[in-house]
């Protein structure tokens, strides 16, 4: 029985907690009723069936043991292992509100009651931290698979209470910290090399290979026919048995007339076409490179014919990475330059590989695929005339490459001594500038000159020296000094410029900040705010945008949604890469901008690349790369529900799921976040195994009382969303069976708010500005203090929700009321 | 509420060489060991398995295999099931594994929102490893991914119930087995020298941060000092086995990429080959999933694919996965039977492997599907689907069963209330 266990923790816990801890009151008028006439008769004062007591049991939940309990109790009713079968059941509509009033106090008291107080954990930096302090003292880029895995966490990745430490993970520290240490050495003293252009002209290769090709198959063919004049056999015709001769005769001699084809085409003196495994499929083009740099890669492409829309994109992988889906523009007659810029991770060399973008995954052969998108076939095609790789691009010097030089900008020998001021210096940027205690020091140059001693080679020395630090505690925590009486203490001003640092750039402060901290005027509220808005401006905010947006809503979700290739065949590699990234821009464009965050609700405008206008079916987004695009007057895109990642994210990968879809907006927009399914609920339909449609589904909830309590408040809203499918695009009608059926987006709101389609859907979201500025300060004051939000945390959420009100909702408002706050400058 | 006070010390010393992963040397070639040990493993299978096709219903000895467990007919009088068995710990049907070991409410300890407790598998190895090389060993996939499993570096929990590291894929696992390193007994010395010495001086470090930092702090830095601990309690024991070269095997050092079906079944094998090297009595092994799937040609997420109901193509995919899984355990008891151990025993004879979850399908956590096999407890007479008297009977009550029938000699394991007298009647 799970109740008696519970009872024995629960005895056992009153003896040894007394932690005093704010109360959660359930609603008594609603419980003691039913409990009384539910359950007492066997579990009270008369009789104590499973040693369980019910009517001692607290309304008021002040400590985890008695929610333990009441936890219990929910899963009995919901499993609905009671009351027993012979005795009277409760009504639907009892069930239905005693479920959602346990349900909602227990979930109320378990943030109450979680965690420890308000206090902030200690917090190891995680993959992206790493990475980019990495970035900040030696200027490359590590592939975040070499770091320790982040832990699992289940809001935000800055939390420290939900992080490990291992043995395992130091080694792995140790290992990663010599090879950054020996990269360091190898590429922070190598000059700064000259930009130079290297330029493939893929014709010069493809072409001979195809003509050699074709020369070859006639001549074989022209054999063939010969003998067969001459009467031989397909013995004699060097055939290994009479289907291999049938088969060559019918298909294959035929065949040799699509290279032929291919070869009669125009402008391959210049260029090659993109075509089916008869052409040329993708091209590559490599360039070794420096690590420390960003290239700038430029495409010479045009469109042959007239295809679809469709077929007009470019897809460009680096190192088997999409990097870019660049839309052609001009003819083969006349190609026009494609231009972007891109920062290659450590690596030898960048490796490009370029082709028409299409669905590798589904359709294997490239005959299919043209059967799909256009009635042109092979012949419509990219022509590619150059490819051209430029670089490198240096950004300004690392902290490190400074490092390496003299006074004279000459590079540093590599000596004992040059060593020891090396690792000087080397440990307080990377601490931080926090001054390491001298005795660790000591041991970090004896480790120098056992290694020295040992190799008689200075730099293996400092490489075992800086590995050692790049495993310290000191550079893997960010540690903040703490009152020893446990009162709120405020951070220094150096602490509080890494929090920022932290917060806005995933990264260690810049020489900038750190220099206005330790001239103490951090605090200073005009510098303050301009710092913020310096930092915000930075490039390197986009880590945060990045980070949090995609965290805050829940943007891994996305990730593990398979899309059904049958029903959506032209959803490739590269649209799934650009439907993922386009809530970060969009993010990141209010930010940048300053616009209101409400924006997230809906908007005028989106931030989108061509292929996602393509998606979309909106037009004239033909540069490169993410740009904001105001939005056509009707078009039903704006704000969050509008992006095919969200819709994505509430679908099953084949139809939509208005129920993660309701879920998803009351949790992030409305910040009304319902609990998650109880365990021991049948699934719905499970018993029967039959398909069971969504419409069923929903009523199905409403059946339920188990379910009831939440769906019913989920469910009508998600259809508001109905017009888009599941791949978020917008749809009038749906197939079932063989007909076609008109979709409506037709539900409501909590309240009876009711709505007959998107655009009054649209108008009630717009009302509830507040709770989305409330979900979003929880969010970000989570990801900023690096500790979950408590109950106690309250009052100080509602103070940043005004401001961010009183400053009508603007992005930048979020981020300088939060570092302003007093959560933010104690510990 | 528990129970190990008298050998807690002993558990210290072995606790601290738990997963000391790197460059560790050998152990006895078999031959040396005159008598076969017990061995247990446990395989975590994350998300549950479909309610109709798979579970036995009738209570007693097994008649014809259900779909789900077809592939088992051959061995239908080696394996047992239970019927009512429930981790009464775990609240989340999302974690297949987190607390399978363990028993333990991870969110239920006052002031801790994350809070677990030493898992039977590591106990085990405290009293079935003191001879060897390992006292236990966590695999977990090369790949990460913890879909179904839920928090944890792998199926194992110390007795801090802080999470044990994984050994990540078979291509490690067989290094640590039977990599050789070549080296002078000098330079070992040296090596292990100046290990030390690096973290000497890390711990300077973390000593200077301990002055004026939070209780909380200061808990996570005493996982930092711990983790430092094991590391030299690794070298220790490597010291200690230096002389002796690890066993040499006729079996070709795995891929590091190999992955899906083919990186379970070479698990599998190592498995076999490390206890019959006798390099560790336990090994707890947390399967992947996602991979998998693919690698079988399902294209569903692990989560995605458990909520079967009322979509066609899941139920049937996950028809074809429960099978394949059954297929795969088939192929593990046949391995175990035939890997010789000594006096012309099999593996089988002395090994208890338990396989299987605790969610039993979808969101159901009553009930858990869980499969034991093999010889190492001498009184459980295999055959059966055991229908328990009463209704989520702790699994800890079998861990007990299990830990006892080693001859672990603990009182209680969890929530345990006692041992399952009907398993070894």
């Amino acid at each position: 029985m799970k109740l008696s266990f519970s009872i024995i923790l629960f005895s056992l816990s009153l003896l040894c907690s007394a932690e005093k801890l704010p109360v959660t009151k359930l609603n008594h008028e609603l419980i003691a009723p039913f409990l009384e006439k539910h359950c007492i008769k066997c579990h009270g004062p008369k009789k104590q069936k499973a040693k369980i007591r019910l009517d001692e049991l607290s309304l008021d939940i002040s400590n985890n043991s008695q929610a333990q309990l009441w936890q219990d109790v929910l899963d009995t009713l919901n499993a609905g292992d009671m009351p027993p079968e012979d005795e009277t059941q409760p009504t639907q509509k009892e069930l239905t509100f005693t479920l959602r009033e346990l349900t909602e106090g227990l979930k109320k008291a378990k943030n109450m009651l979680s965690d420890q107080g308000q206090a902030i954990t200690m917090r190891r930096l995680n993959r992206r931290e790493y990475t980019n302090s990495i970035k900040h003292l030696f200027g490359f880029t590590l592939n975040a698979n070499e770091l320790p895995a982040d832990d699992p966490n289940e809001l935000f990745d800055t939390i420290g209470s939900d992080q490990y430490f291992s043995a395992y993970i130091f080694d792995k520290y140790l290992e990663l910290g010599r090879k950054i240490a020996k990269d360091a050495l190898k590429w922070n003293r190598k000059p700064q090399s000259k930009a130079i252009i290297k330029t493939t002209d893929p014709e010069k290769t493809r072409i001979p290979r195809i003509r050699e090709n074709v020369k070859k198959r006639k001549e074989r063919y022209e054999e063939v026919v010969l003998g067969l004049e001459a009467g031989k056999g397909w013995k004699d015709l060097g055939f290994n048995d009479a289907r291999e001769f049938y088969y060559y005769m019918k298909f294959d001699a035929e065949r040799t007339g699509r290279p032929d084809r291919y070869l009669k085409r125009e402008h391959l003196n210049k260029g090659i076409y993109l075509t089916g495994q008869w052409g040329v499929i993708f091209v590559g083009a490599n360039q070794g490179i420096d690590p420390r740099a960003s290239y700038k890669i430029r495409i010479l492409a045009g469109i042959n014919k007239n295809p679809p829309e469709r077929r007009k994109f470019l897809q460009v992988l680096a190192d088997g990475q999409a990097i870019a889906q660049p839309k052609v523009h001009g003819t083969n007659h006349k190609p026009e330059w494609i231009e972007f810029e891109h920062t290659p991770k450590m690596a030898k060399q960048l490796s490009l590989q370029i082709s028409e973008r299409r669905h590798k995954e589904t359709i294997v052969r490239f005959d299919n695929y043209t059967k799909i998108t256009d009635r042109y076939g092979d012949e419509a095609s990219i022509f590619l005339d150059k490819i051209q790789i430029e670089g490198p691009f240096y950004p300004e010097r690392s902290f490190f490459e400074k490092l390496l030089v003299d006074k004279n900008g000459k590079a540093l020998k590599i000596t004992e001594d040059s060593s020891k001021q090396i690792i000087e210096k080397f440990a307080l940027e990377l601490f931080r500038h926090k001054r390491p205690n001298p005795d660790f020091m000591n041991g970090i140059y004896n480790i120098f000159e056992e290694k020295f001693a040992k190799t008689k080679k200075a730099e293996e020395g400092l490489i075992e020296a800086m590995a050692v630090l790049l495993s310290s505690p000191s550079f893997l925590y960010i540690n903040e000094e703490f009152n020893a009486d446990s009162t709120k203490k405020p951070l220094s001003d150096r602490e509080l410029a890494i929090r920022l640092a932290m917060l806005l750039w995933s990264s260690p402060p810049d020489p900038e900040l750190y220099a206005i901290a330790d001239k103490g005027t951090l605090r200073k509220a005009s510098i303050l705010s301009s710092q913020i808005d310096r930092m915000l401006d930075d490039p390197r905010s986009k880590n945060f945008s990045n980070a949090f947006m995609s965290q805050w809503m829940d943007l891994s979700r996305f990730d593990q949604i398979a899309i059904n290739n049958k029903k959506f065949p032209l959803f490739d590699k590269s649209i799934r890469a650009a439907v993922k990234q386009e809530p970060l821009e969009f993010f990141h464009t209010l930010l940048k901008e300053n616009l209101s965050l409400t924006n997230i609700l809906d908007s005028d405008f989106v931030v989108i690349n061509s292929g996602l206008a393509h998606h979309y079916g909106i037009n004239n987004v033909e540069k490169p790369g993410f740009y904001k695009v105001t939005l056509p007057h009707n078009s039903p895109r704006g704000g969050l529900t509008g992006t095919a990642a969200f819709l994505t994210m509430g679908s099953t990968g084949e139809n939509t799921s208005p129920i993660i879809r309701g879920a998803l907006i009351l949790e992030k927009l409305m910040h009304d976040p319902s609990p998650a399914p109880p365990p021991n609920v049948p699934q719905l339909s499970e018993a029967s195994e039959k398909p069971v449609s969504i419409s069923e589904a929903i009523k199905l909830h409403q059946s339920k009382a188990q379910c009831a309590s939440c769906h019913a408040k989920m469910d009508p809203i998600g259809f508001g969303l109905e017009n888009f499918n599941a791949i978020g695009q917008w749809r009038e009608k749906e197939k079932v069976g063989k007909k076609d059926f008109p979709v409506k987006s037709i539900g409501s709101f909590p309240g009876n708010k009711k709505f007959k389609d998107l655009k009054e859907f649209k108008k009630f979201l717009l009302t509830y500005k507040d709770q989305l500025a409330q979900s979003l300060v929880e969010g970000v004051m989570t990801y900023g203090l690096g500790r979950k939000v408590q109950f106690s945390d309250q009052n100080e959420i509602e103070k940043l929700t005004q401001e961010l009100r009183s400053q009508n909702y603007k992005a930048r408002s979020l981020i300088h009321a939060l570092v302003n706050s007093k959560s933010f400058q104690y510990k | 509420m528990s129970v190990y006070q008298t050998t807690r010390r002993s558990f210290l010393k072995a606790g601290s060489t738990l997963l000391t992963l790197p460059l560790l040397e050998s152990f006895a070639a078999p031959k040396e060991t005159l008598k076969a040990s017990k061995r247990m493993i446990f395989c975590g299978l994350g998300y549950g398995f479909k309610e109709k096709t798979f579970f036995p219903t009738e209570n007693g000895v097994f008649k014809k295999m259900t779909e789900g467990m077809k592939p088992l007919e051959r061995h239908k009088d080696k394996i047992t099931m239970f019927k009512n068995l429930t981790n009464i710990g775990n609240t989340n049907p999302h974690y297949g594994s987190t607390s399978l070991l363990t028993g333990a409410n991870v969110h239920g300890t006052p002031g801790k929102s994350f809070h677990n407790s030493i898992s039977c598998d590591v106990l085990a190895g405290q009293y079935l490893g003191k001879e060897m090389r390992y006292s236990m060993l966590p695999l977990v996939s090369h790949h990460p991914d913890k879909d179904g499993h839920g928090p944890g570096l792998s199926m194992s929990w110390n007795q801090a119930g802080k999470p044990v590291s994984g050994i990540p894929g078979p291509a490690e696992l067989y290094s640590l087995l039977f990599g050789q390193i070549k080296e002078t007994p000098e330079e070992r010395q040296s090596r292990l020298k100046s290990k030390r010495s690096i973290l000497d001086v890390v711990l300077k470090d973390a000593k200077s941060l301990n002055h004026k930092i939070s209780k909380l702090d200061k808990e996570k830095l005493e996982e930092f000092y711990q983790s430092i601990r094991e590391i030299e309690g690794g070298l220790q024991k490597e010291e200690l086995w230096a002389k002796r070269p690890k066993p040499e095997v006729d079996f070709k050092a795995p891929k590091s990429d190999v992955s899906g079906a083919q990186e379970i079944k070479l698990t599998y094998q190592l498995i076999c080959l490390a206890l019959q090297t006798n390099q560790t009595p336990v090994i707890s092994y947390r399967h992947p999933m996602t991979k998998v799937l693919t690698s079988w040609g399902i294209n569903f997420t692990p989560h995605a694919l458990s909520h079967y109901g009322g979509s066609k193509p899941r139920t049937e995919a996950l028809d074809q996965f429960d099978k394949k899984r059954s297929e795969q355990l088939a192929y593990f008891i046949d391995l175990l039977k035939n890997t010789k151990d000594v006096e012309g025993s099999s593996l089988y004879d002395h090994t208890i492997l338990s396989w299987g979850t605790n969610i039993r399908t979808s969101h159901m956590i009553k009930d858990v599907p869980l499969i034991i096999t093999g010889g190492g407890a001498k009184n459980i007479k295999h055959g059966r689907h055991i229908v328990l008297p009463k209704e989520d009977t702790p699994l800890g009550n079998l861990w007990l069963t299990l830990l006892r029938e080693v001859g672990v000699p603990v009182e209680s394991f969890g929530n345990s209330t006692g041992i399952i007298p009907e398993l070894i009647s």
